[in-house]
């Protein structure tokens, strides 16, 4: 039985309507409880629209989207959003205070509030950053924030759209390291967005490749059974990213050459 | 201090002391005092209208008229900034209105003030919490054009409603802005009450330059118009010195 799923769903912005250019048209995607799902795709295919219907900043047009048995509502704290670069950090809070954000609105007390979130930024390495503002921080302890931020509402469901994006590429290796250690044991159900195949292999128990958009849906989905930590460098890896790659890569030439003509 | 900042400030020292080198010779040479009277002199005339209270009595009644005013103002203008930043339907209802009175100078309402509240304090009150206003009313609502998506998006997620994303979020990032517009509108303010003190006023710097063309005497209008400055640049240092204080977690830029 799948905690989320994505049944027939159609996104469009703008009035329906002949000229309405569909985002996502009859996309499905069943996620499995516990499960960390990476939906891998072109650039502007529509996978940061897909992590947007879930989370809930915006509604299908068309189709089912469930979890839970229920369908998806307004965003909140059963679902947490990991964002795509630091704008969504509050710059007048110091690192503390934006971990503690969620909980502050949950109305729990100042004390419990601080031993949690003091717990939580020593987990992603920021133990003695606390008292600092995002602003004096660098782009990869900005991000671990957000992770504190969203792993301290203890939620079912994280939905991380690119969140290593914007970082080096030793940062970002790093960090997915790190997540891969904070996620595994956690239960929690992870749907991850990115255009990396790398990243996707290292953290994904399942990765879903959509096709170029519009009117974008999954086009195939692989399984990955290898044990963690994986290793980049192993065979096993290098098999599983020229698969992958196969796939992906024929999307992305028909983004690069629809782009050319254009 | 680094060697920098040492540097430009000597660089500013220097710039300042010349200027008032030339404008003492010229003074003292080329003009008669009661064209361009020198920095010396004008000196002197503050000094001794200083002792005997006059500049005093002028300098505390335009700074009261600013401060009343300022204070007013900014109340005002960044409630209702806030307001129509925060409802829409409201903003959109009020925004003719404030964009026909946005072009009236407040000058303009002189006369009018003058008709409904006379020459006492209140005018003066009034024109300058108009002048306020709509500074601090159109940067807040600049402030407010900031789309803040993830922001708020991040608020929502984490358990805010609309109230608290407000009062958490929309005003917290809307903060650097309201200041800046307060520090325009304290700007704009000193004209107006240069010219409101001009024109209906018995005391004040305005009224001080004015009433020393009057008399002829050029060396007391200039102690009045560099009163001013004086005043301008106090008010604006004693501003950025509070609000640096008060405003620490914001980043803003002066």
């Amino acid at each position: 039985m799948s905690l989320i799923r994505f049944a027939g769903v159609d996104f469009h912005y703008g009035p329906a309507g002949p000229s309405a250019s569909a985002i996502l048209k009859g996309f499905d995607l069943e996620i499995a409880r516990g499960e960390f799902y990476v939906l891998l795709g072109p650039s502007g295919c529509g996978k940061t629209t897909a992590l947007n219907l879930l989370a809930g900043f915006e509604r299908p047009n068309a189709g089912t989207l469930i979890m839970d048995g229920r369908p998806i509502g307004a965003p909140g704290m059963d679902r947490v959003v990991i964002f795509q670069g630091d704008d969504s950090l509050y710059p007048w809070l110091t690192a503390q205070e934006n971990v503690e954000f969620p909980l502050r609105m949950t109305g729990i007390s100042a004390g419990e509030r601080r031993r949690r979130a003091k717990l939580w930024l020593s987990r992603v390495g920021l133990a003695n950053h606390g008292q600092k503002f995002p602003h004096q921080l660098s782009g990869g302890m900005k991000q671990r924030i957000q992770i504190a931020r969203a792993l301290v509402c203890d939620a079912p469901v994280l939905l991380m759209d690119e969140p290593f994006g914007a970082l080096d590429a030793q940062t970002r290796t790093i960090l997915q390291d790190e997540l891969v250690a904070i996620c595994s044991g956690s239960g929690a159900t992870v749907l991850f967005i990115t255009h990396d195949i790398a990243e996707a292999i290292i953290l994904a128990d399942r990765i879903g490749v959509m096709r170029a958009g519009p009117g974008s849906a999954i086009k195939d989905e692989f399984a990955l059974d290898l044990p963690r930590p994986r290793n980049r460098g192993s065979v096993e890896f290098a098999a599983a990213y020229d698969r992958i790659q196969r796939v992906l890569g024929e999307e992305v030439r028909k983004v690069v050459s629809r782009e050319a003509a254009a | 201090m680094n060697a920098a900042v040492r540097q430009s400030l000597l660089r500013s020292a220097l710039a300042v002391i010349g200027f008032l080198a030339i404008w003492e010779v010229a003074g003292r040479t080329v003009f008669i005092p009661a064209v361009l009277p020198a920095p010396s002199v004008i000196l002197g005339e503050a000094w001794s209208r200083a002792a005997s209270g006059l500049l005093g009595v002028d300098v505390a009644m335009s700074a009261s008229r600013i401060i009343v005013g300022f204070l007013a103002g900014s109340l005002l203008g960044a409630g209702l900034g806030l307001l129509f930043g925060a409802v829409e339907p409201v903003r959109r209802a009020f925004e003719p209105i404030v964009q026909f009175f946005r072009f009236i100078p407040p000058i303009a309402w002189l006369t009018p003030v003058l008709i409904w509240f006379g020459i006492g304090e209140m005018g003066k009150w009034v024109l300058i919490t108009y002048t306020t206003t709509f500074m601090v009313l159109l940067n807040t609502l600049a402030g407010f054009a900031e789309p803040q998506r993830d922001r708020m998006r991040a608020a929502r997620v984490f358990g805010a409603g609309p109230w608290r994303a407000f009062w958490h979020v929309r005003l917290p990032a809307t903060v650097p802005w309201i200041l800046a517009g307060m520090r325009i509108g304290m700007g704009n303010s000193f004209q107006t009450l240069i010219v409101a003190e001009m024109l209906a006023s018995n005391e004040g710097l305005g009224h001080l330059i004015l009433n020393s063309r009057i008399q002829l005497s050029t060396e007391r209008m200039f102690v009045g118009i560099l009163g001013i400055a004086v005043l301008g640049i106090a008010a604006d240092l004693g501003f950025r010195a509070l609000t640096r204080r008060l405003f620490s977690r914001h980043r803003l830029g002066w």
